[in-house]
C-alpha cells in the first residue's frame, strides 16, 4: 500500500476539514512544530486503517473534536497495482465505503468495505497476517518490548511478524515441543536454584534443605568428635588421678612422720640454746666479780706504793727548802752591788760626751774665721776684673760700627764692582805697544806709559803723545752703559754716605775698625768668664756671704779651755766600755735572781702538795698496822673470782657443742613449717583429687548416658549419607544447566535460520550506519545484541541514540521484507530518531532514502530545521472541500 | 572329656548405620542385638554351655547406656548360658570404661567379662586364655603371655583374642597384631579370634568367626558363628560354622548391554537370601547403552528398591551409547534434535566431568520428550 492523500474534518482539533494531497508514495515528510496537529494525523490514519468504522468508546471518543463531533476520515492509497479511496465516517451516521478511483466507481461499503480493506492491506484473517502499517514512535522505541504500531491486542507489528515466522519454525522443528521440554527444565530448575544464582540453592528447595542438613551434620560431627575427644581424655584423667589418688595416702603418712620428727628435733635444740644462754649470762656474772676483785686488791697496792715513795721525799724537803732561800739572798745582794757600778760608768759617759761636744763648736769657729778671709782675698779680685771690663767696654764703643752698616757697604761694593767690571767688558780695548825708545813718550791721564799697556776704556781717554797731541778715545754711548754708569755712581754715592756714617775712611779703613772690635769683644767675654768663675752668684753676692759669715762668728763666743779630740775620744770609750759590762753583769744577776725566785716559790707549792698527799693516803688506808692483813684479804678474794670465772666459762663451752648454731632454730622451724603446709596442701589436694574424680565420674557418667563418645560413627554416616543427597541435586542442577544451555543453542540456531530473511535485510541497512555490526535478533524479533569486531554487546548496554537507531533499521528491514514478499506497507516515523547525532542522522537519512525505493516512508517530524537535509517529498495541509 | 563352645566375634553393637535411609537404621541395629538370641539358640542346638565373644562386643566403647542396657538385657535373658567377653579394640577396657559401666548398670551373672590376661576354668580341665584390649592400638601381641601362661595339667587350652594375624592381609580392623603361629607356641587347643568380619580359617586350631550379622557390603563370608567341639587336650578339633545371619548384604556389578540386562539382575539379587526384604544391595553398573535405556535405570531402581529392603545403584559409570540415530530417533532434526546434538558433541569432546554432565543432560532431555509426548493428545 502506499498512500496518496489523506483528509480529515472533525478529527480532535481539525474540525474544519482539511488534507494532504500531496503524497507521493515513496519518502514523504511532514514537518511542522509542536502541536502542528501531527499527533492527530497519525491517530486519524490509525483509526481509518485498523479500526473498523463500527468502531466506538473511548478510542473513537478521544477522536472526536472537544466541542463533539463526528469524525469522517478519507485516505486515497495504492494497492494491487489500483488507486483506491477510503472513507470513514465514526460515530453516528458511522459509513465506510471504498471507492475504485481507477474506475471512479465506489466498490464496496459498511462492513464489505471493511473486509475488502483487510484483503487489500493485508490485515485481513484471510491475508497474511500483515501489520497494514508500521510505526515507529519516538517514546516507544527504547523498550522493545513495548513496540507496537497498531493499539490493537494482538499486539505489535514485530509480534504479528513474529508469529508468522514461528509458525514456519514450529512447523519445521517442532517448537512447541521444544517450547514444553524448555518449559519443563526451567520449572525443574527454579524448584531447586532461583533463576539469577544458579550456583547457590533456592530458598526453601529440598536441595538447599539437603545442604543445611549437611551442614548441621558436619556441625554436629564436629562437636561429636570434639565430645568424643574430651570422653577420652576425661578417661584417660580419671585413669591418672586415681592412681595419683592410691598414692596420696601413703604421702600424707609420710609428711605426717617427718613433721613430728622435725618437731622434736626443733624442741630439743631450742631447749639446748635456752640452757646455753643461761650457762652465758653466769660466765658473763662471773666475770664481773673477778673484775670487781681484781680491782680492790689493785687499789690497795697502788695506795701503798705511792705513800711508800712521798714519805723520804716529805723527809728531805726542810733542807731543800733551806738551801734554796740562801742562794735567794745572795744573789739580791749581787744585783744591788751591779747596779751601783753601772750608775757610775754611765755618768762618767754623759760627762764626757758634753765636753767632746764643746771641742767640736770650737773647731766650727776657726774653720768660718779662715773663709772669710779666703772670700775676701777673691772679692778684691773680682771688683779689679769687673773695673777692667767697664773699661773695655768703653773702648768698644769708640770703634765698634754698626754691623748693618758694614753688611751694607760690603754688598754695594760688590755690586759696584760688577757693573764697573761690566762697564769695562763693554769699554774698547786700548793696547799700545810701545816702540823701542817710546817710553814715556805717551801719557794717559798725565802719567807718561814706560811700557806696552792695554788698556779698556770706560771713559773717555785721552793719550797724550809727547809732541804730537792728544788723543782722546770714547767709548760709544749707549743706554746700558748709561744706566750702568748711573747705578755705578749712585753706589758710589751711597758708600761714601755710609762711610761718613761710621767715621770711616773707606771701606777697608772699616774692615779694619771691624777686626779690632772684635778682638775688644773677646777680651770682654773672657774677662767676664773669669769674673764668673770667681763670684758665681755675682760680686754683691760674694760680699753678703762674707758679711754672713763675719755676723756668726761674732754671734760664737771664743772657749779656750777644751782638751784635744783624740784625748776626749780615748776617755770616752773608755767610760763607754765600763758601763757596758757593767750593765751586762747586772742582767745576768737579774736573770738568776729571778730563776731563782720562781724555783724557790715552786719548790714551796710542790712541798705543800707532797704533804698534802701523804695526809690524804694516810686517811684512807687502813690503820697502818693491819694492813698488810687487808692486802691478804683482797688477794683472797680476787683468787676466788678467778676460780669461779674459769668454771662458769667451763660449763658454757661444754654446753655451746650441743647448743643450736647461728640460724639453726629458725632454719630447723622453717623447715617444719615447710612441712606443715605440705601436709595442709597434700591433704587438700587429695580432697580435691577425690572431688575431681567424682566430678569427673559424674561427667562420664552422664556422656556415657547419652553416648556422646559413640556419636561420631553415627554422624560420619550421616554425613555421607547427606553429602550424597546433596551431591545428587548438585549433580540435577548441572545436568539441567547443561541442558538448558544445550536447548537454548539449539533454539538459537533455529532462530537464526527462521530469521534470516530479517537478519539478512537489517545487516544491509546496519551496514550504512554502522559499519561492520552485524545484529543478532532476539525473542520478538527484535535486535538483542550488536556484534563489532567481534564482540558481543547487549542492546541494553548501547547508547540510548544507538538503540533507538537499531529499532527503528529494525522496523525498516521488518517494512522491506514485507515489501519484498508481497504487498508493500509504509512504515510511519513518528518523531524518531532524536537521539541521533549529525553523523548518524546523515546515514540514517540515507537509509531512508534507500527504503523509500521499496516502500512508502511517512516521517513526521517537529525538528523541521534538522530533517532539512533528507530529502524526499514535503507535506503540507491543505483546505479541503468534503462532497 | 569333650568341650563344646560356640565362638563369636565382632557383634559390634550400638553401630549406627546412619548412611542407610531413617527406617532401616533401626533395623539393622536392631538385628545385631536380636542376633545374641539366634547365637543362644544355636548354642543350645550344639549343646554348647559356653559362648567366647573375641572381643568388638559394642561398636565402640562409648555407646550410650541404652545400648549397654539392652545387651545386658538381652544376654540375660539366656542364663543357662555362660558367655564370655574380652574387650576388643572398638571396645577396650580402661578405667571407668565401657567394662566398668557394664558392671554398674548390672552385668548378669552369666556373663563374665574378661579384662584381664588370667587364665580362668571354663569347667574342670578346660582354661580359658584370654588376651582382653587395653588400648586402639598396641604395639605388643596381646596373647604372647598365652605361652608361658600355666595351667593344670592335662587341661584344654582355650586362647580367646582380637586383633590382625600378622602376614593376613590389611583388611583386619585393628592394628593389633597376633602372631599366626600362638596356638601351637602356646600349646592352645583352639584360638578363638575377633577383628576380622569374614569367616576365616587360618589353621586347624586357630579361626576368625566373622560377625553374626553382617555390617556392610563385603564379600568376606560374615554372618556365621563358629560351633567348636573339642575333643581332648591336644586332641581333636570340629569346627563347625553355623548360619547366623539376618539379613544379607550383597555387593554386586553388571555390566549392561541391554535393559534385559537389568532385569537378570534384579532376579539375581532378589534370590540372594530367602526373602528379598532380607537382601540389602549394592550395585555399580557399568557399559554403554542407548540414552533412553539409561533413562530406564532410575524407575528400574524405584522398583527393586520396593523388591528389596535396600539397594544403592551407582550408574555412574555406564556411558551413552554414541550414535546419531537414536538421537534422529528421539528428536529429528528441529530444536530438540539440535539440543540433543550439541549434548552428543559435548559427550563425545568434553573431559570427563563434562561427558558426564552432558549424558545426565541428555537422559534427562529423553525423559522430558517422553513425558512431553506422552501427555499431548
Amino acid at each position: 500500500m502506499k498512500l496518496k492523500a489523506l483528509r480529515l474534518r472533525d478529527v480532535r482539533r481539525f474540525v474544519e476539514p482539511v488534507a494532504i494531497e500531496s503524497f507521493s508514495g515513496g519518502l514523504d515528510v511532514l514537518a511542522g512544530p509542536n502541536e502542528a496537529g501531527k499527533s492527530t494525523l497519525l491517530a486519524a490514519l490509525d483509526a481509518l486503517f485498523l479500526e473498523k468504522h463500527t468502531a466506538g468508546g473511548t478510542k473513537i471518543g478521544a477522536l472526536s473534536p472537544y466541542g463533539g463531533g463526528q469524525p469522517l476520515i478519507e485516505a486515497d492509497f495504492e494497492a494491487s497495482g489500483q488507486l483506491w479511496r477510503l472513507t470513514k465516517q465514526f460515530g453516528r451516521g458511522k459509513k465506510a465505503e471504498l471507492t475504485d478511483l481507477g474506475a471512479g466507481r465506489m466498490v464496496a461499503r459498511g462492513g464489505e468495505a471493511e473486509q475488502m480493506l483487510a484483503e487489500l492491506i493485508g490485515t485481513g484473517e484471510g491475508g497474511r497476517g500483515g501489520p497494514g502499517l508500521l510505526w515507529a514512535g519516538q517514546k516507544t522505541l527504547l523498550t522493545p518490548q513495548a513496540v507496537e504500531t497498531s493499539k490493537k491486542k494482538e499486539g505489535g507489528d514485530a509480534a504479528t511478524l513474529y508469529r508468522a515466522i514461528e509458525r514456519e519454525i514450529e512447523a519445521a522443528a517442532g517448537g512447541s515441543e521444544a517450547r514444553a521440554v524448555r518449559q519443563l527444565v526451567v520449572e525443574a530448575l527454579s524448584k531447586l536454584v532461583p533463576p539469577a544464582r544458579r550456583t547457590s540453592p533456592k530458598a526453601g528447595s529440598p536441595y538447599e534443605a539437603a545442604v543445611k542438613e549437611r551442614e548441621r551434620v558436619k556441625e554436629a560431627l564436629a562437636e561429636a568428635r570434639a565430645a568424643a575427644e574430651a570422653s577420652a581424655e576425661r578417661l584417660k584423667a580419671i585413669a591418672e588421678q586415681r592412681q595419683r589418688r592410691g598414692a596420696a595416702p601413703a604421702a600424707i603418712a609420710g609428711l605426717k612422720e617427718q613433721l613430728a620428727a622435725a618437731t622434736a628435733t626443733l624442741s630439743l635444740k631450742r631447749e639446748a640454746g635456752q640452757r646455753l644462754t643461761t650457762a652465758r649470762a653466769e660466765e658473763r656474772a662471773r666475770h664481773a666479780e673477778a673484775a670487781a676483785a681484781e680491782r680492790e686488791l689493785k687499789v690497795l697496792d697502788e695506795a701503798l706504793q705511792e705513800l711508800s715513795e712521798l714519805e723520804p721525799k716529805v723527809a728531805a724537803d726542810a733542807d731543800r727548802v733551806a738551801s734554796a732561800s740562801a742562794e735567794l739572798s745572795r744573789l739580791r745582794t749581787e744585783v744591788e752591788k751591779l747596779t751601783a757600778a753601772e750608775t757610775e760608768a754611765s755618768a762618767d759617759v754623759q760627762r764626757l760626751g758634753d765636753l767632746n761636744m764643746r771641742r767640736g763648736r770650737a773647731d766650727e769657729r776657726a774653720r768660718a774665721a779662715a773663709e772669710i778671709e779666703g772670700k775676701s782675698r777673691v772679692l778684691a779680685a773680682a771688683r779689679g776684673l769687673e773695673a777692667e771690663i767697664a773699661a773695655a767696654r768703653q773702648q768698644l764703643g769708640a770703634i765698634a760700627i754698626d754691623g748693618a752698616i758694614i753688611g751694607r757697604l760690603e754688598g754695594i761694593t760688590r755690586e759696584l764692582a760688577i757693573a764697573e767690571a761690566r762697564l769695562t767688558a763693554a769699554a774698547p780695548t786700548v793696547r799700545i805697544a810701545l816702540a823701542e825708545g817710546g817710553a814715556g813718550k805717551l801719557a794717559i791721564g798725565g802719567a807718561p806709559v814706560i811700557e806696552s799697556v792695554e788698556l779698556k776704556v770706560a771713559e773717555p781717554l785721552a793719550i797724550d803723545i809727547a809732541g804730537i797731541g792728544r788723543v782722546v778715545i770714547e767709548p760709544g754711548a749707549s743706554p746700558d752703559r748709561a744706566a750702568d754708569e748711573a747705578r755705578v755712581a749712585a753706589q758710589r754715592g751711597e758708600i761714601g754716605q755710609l762711610l761718613r756714617a761710621c767715621g770711616a775712611e773707606s771701606v777697608a779703613a772699616a774692615r779694619v775698625r771691624q777686626a779690632e772690635a772684635e778682638t775688644q769683644r773677646r777680651a770682654i767675654a773672657e774677662a767676664e768668664a773669669r769674673l764668673g768663675g770667681m763670684a758665681p752668684k755675682g760680686v754683691a753676692e760674694l760680699a753678703r756671704e762674707i758679711s754672713g759669715l763675719e755676723q756668726g762668728l761674732a754671734a760664737e763666743p771664743a772657749d779656750s779651755d777644751v782638751p784635744a779630740r783624740s784625748e776626749i775620744e780615748t776617755r770616752l770609750a773608755e767610760a763607754r766600755q765600763r758601763h757596758q759590762s757593767a750593765r751586762e753583769g747586772l742582767d745576768r744577776a737579774r736573770v738568776a735572781m729571778a730563776g731563782a725566785t720562781e724555783a724557790h716559790a715552786r719548790m714551796q707549792v710542790e712541798v705543800a702538795r707532797r704533804r698534802e698527799r701523804l695526809g690524804e693516803l694516810d686517811g684512807s688506808l687502813p690503820p697502818a698496822a693491819v694492813r698488810g692483813e687487808e692486802r691478804a684479804r683482797r688477794a683472797s678474794l680476787r683468787d676466788a673470782a678467778r676460780q669461779a670465772l674459769g668454771e662458769a666459762m667451763q660449763a658454757a663451752s661444754a654446753l655451746a657443742g650441743t647448743a643450736p648454731g647461728e640460724g639453726e632454730v629458725d632454719r630447723l622451724s622453717a623447715e617444719r613449717e615447710e612441712l606443715e603446709r605440705k601436709l595442709v596442701k597434700s591433704t587438700a589436694f587429695l580432697a580435691e583429687l577425690e572431688q575431681s574424680i567424682a566430678k569427673l565420674e559424674g561427667a562420664q557418667e552422664q556422656a556415657d548416658e547419652d553416648g556422646i563418645g559413640a556419636r561420631v560413627a553415627a554422624l560420619e554416616g550421616e554425613l555421607e549419607r547427606a553429602e550424597r543427597h546433596v551431591r545428587r541435586f548438585e549433580t540435577e542442577v548441572a545436568e539441567l544447566d547443561v541442558l538448558l544451555a544445550a536447548l537454548t543453542a539449539a533454539e538459537s540456531q533455529s532462530r537464526e535460520h527462521s530469521f534470516r530473511p530479517v537478519t539478512e535485510r537489517l545487516g544491509a541497512y546496519l551496514d550504512l550506519v554502522l559499519p561492520g555490526a552485524r545484529a543478532v535478533l532476539g525473542e520478538g524479533l527484535s535486535p538483542a545484541t550488536i556484534e563489532r569486531s567481534g564482540l558481543a554487546e547487549a542492546l541494553g548496554n548501547l547508547s540510548d541514540g544507538t538503540q533507538e537507531q537499531l529499532a527503528v533499521l529494525a522496523r525498516l528491514a521488518y517494512a522491506r521484507l514485507i515489501a519484498d514478499t508481497g504487498e508493500p506497507v509504509p512504515l510511519i516515523l513518528d518523531d524518531a530518531l532524536v537521539y541521533a547525532d549529525d553523523e548518524r542522522i546523515a546515514r540514517m537519512f540515507a537509509v531512508l532514502e534507500e527504503a523509500a525505493h521499496h516502500h512508502q516512508v511517512l516521517v513526521l517530524t517537529c525538528r523541521e530545521r534538522t530533517f532539512e537535509r533528507l530529502g524526499g517529498n514535503r507535506l503540507s495541509l491543505t483546505q479541503w472541500r468534503p462532497e | 572329656m569333650a568341650f563344646s563352645f560356640i565362638h563369636t566375634a565382632d557383634w559390634q553393637l550400638g553401630k549406627p548405620f546412619r548412611n542407610f535411609e531413617e527406617r532401616l537404621v533401626g533395623l539393622l541395629e536392631e538385628a545385631r542385638f536380636e542376633a545374641i538370641d539366634r547365637i543362644a539358640e544355636i548354642a543350645r542346638a550344639h549343646g554348647a554351655a559356653h559362648v567366647l565373644v573375641a572381643g568388638d562386643i559394642f561398636d565402640d566403647r562409648g555407646v550410650d547406656n541404652q545400648i549397654v542396657r539392652k545387651a545386658i538385657e538381652r544376654l540375660a535373658r539366656h542364663p543357662g548360658l555362660a558367655w564370655h567377653l574380652i574387650p576388643g579394640n572398638h571396645d577396650f577396657a580402661q578405667p571407668a570404661g565401657l567394662w566398668q559401666r557394664f558392671a554398674r548398670l548390672g552385668g548378669p551373672a552369666n556373663v563374665t567379662v574378661h579384662d584381664a590376661p588370667r587364665v580362668a576354668e571354663l569347667a574342670p580341665g578346660v582354661a580359658l586364655l584370654p588376651a582382653p584390649l587395653t588400648g586402639r592400638l598396641l604395639s605388643e601381641d596381646p596373647t604372647a603371655w598365652m605361652d608361658a601362661a600355666e595351667t593344670p595339667p592335662g587341661s584344654i587350652r582355650i586362647g580367646l583374642a582380637h586383633g590382625s594375624i600378622q602376614d593376613f592381609g590389611d583388611d583386619g580392623e585393628s592394628a593389633v597384631r597376633i602372631d599366626p603361629a600362638r596356638a601351637r607356641k602356646a600349646g592352645l587347643d583352639f584360638l578363638a579370634l575377633g577383628d576380622w568380619h569374614g569367616k576365616q580359617r587360618v589353621d586347624g586350631k586357630t579361626w576368625y568367626s566373622g560377625t553374626p550379622e553382617p555390617d556392610r557390603f563385603a564379600a568376606n563370608e560374615p554372618g556365621h558363628v563358629l560351633a567348636v567341639r573339642i575333643e581332648a587336650a591336644g586332641g581333636a578339633v570340629a569346627v563347625e560354622p553355623v548360619r547366623c545371619a539376618r539379613y544379607t548384604w550383597v555387593s554386586a556389578s553388571a555390566d549392561l548391554a541391554g535393559t534385559s540386562d537389568l532385569e537378570t539382575l534384579a532376579e539375581a539379587l532378589a534370590q540372594a537370601a530367602d526373602d528379598p526384604t532380607r537382601v540389602l544391595a549394592r550395585v555399580t553398573l557399568t557399559g554403554a547403552l542407548a540414552p533412553s535405556d539409561i533413562a530406564a535405570i532410575e524407575p528400574w531402581r524405584e522398583t527393586l528398591s520396593a523388591r528389596l529392603r535396600h539397594i544403592e545403584v551407582d550408574a555412574s559409570r555406564v556411558t551413552a551409547r554414541t550414535g546419531r540415530d537414536d538421537i534422529a530417533e528421539l528428536a529429528g532434526s528441529g530444536v530438540i534434535g539440535a539440543a540433543a546434538r550439541i549434548l552428543q558433541d559435548k559427550l563425545e569432546a568434553g573431559d570427563e566431568r563434562e561427558a558426564q554432565l552432558a549424558q545426565g543432560a541428555l537422559v534427562r532431555l529423553v525423559r522430558l520428550v517422553r513425558q512431553v509426548r506422552e501427555a499431548a493428545p
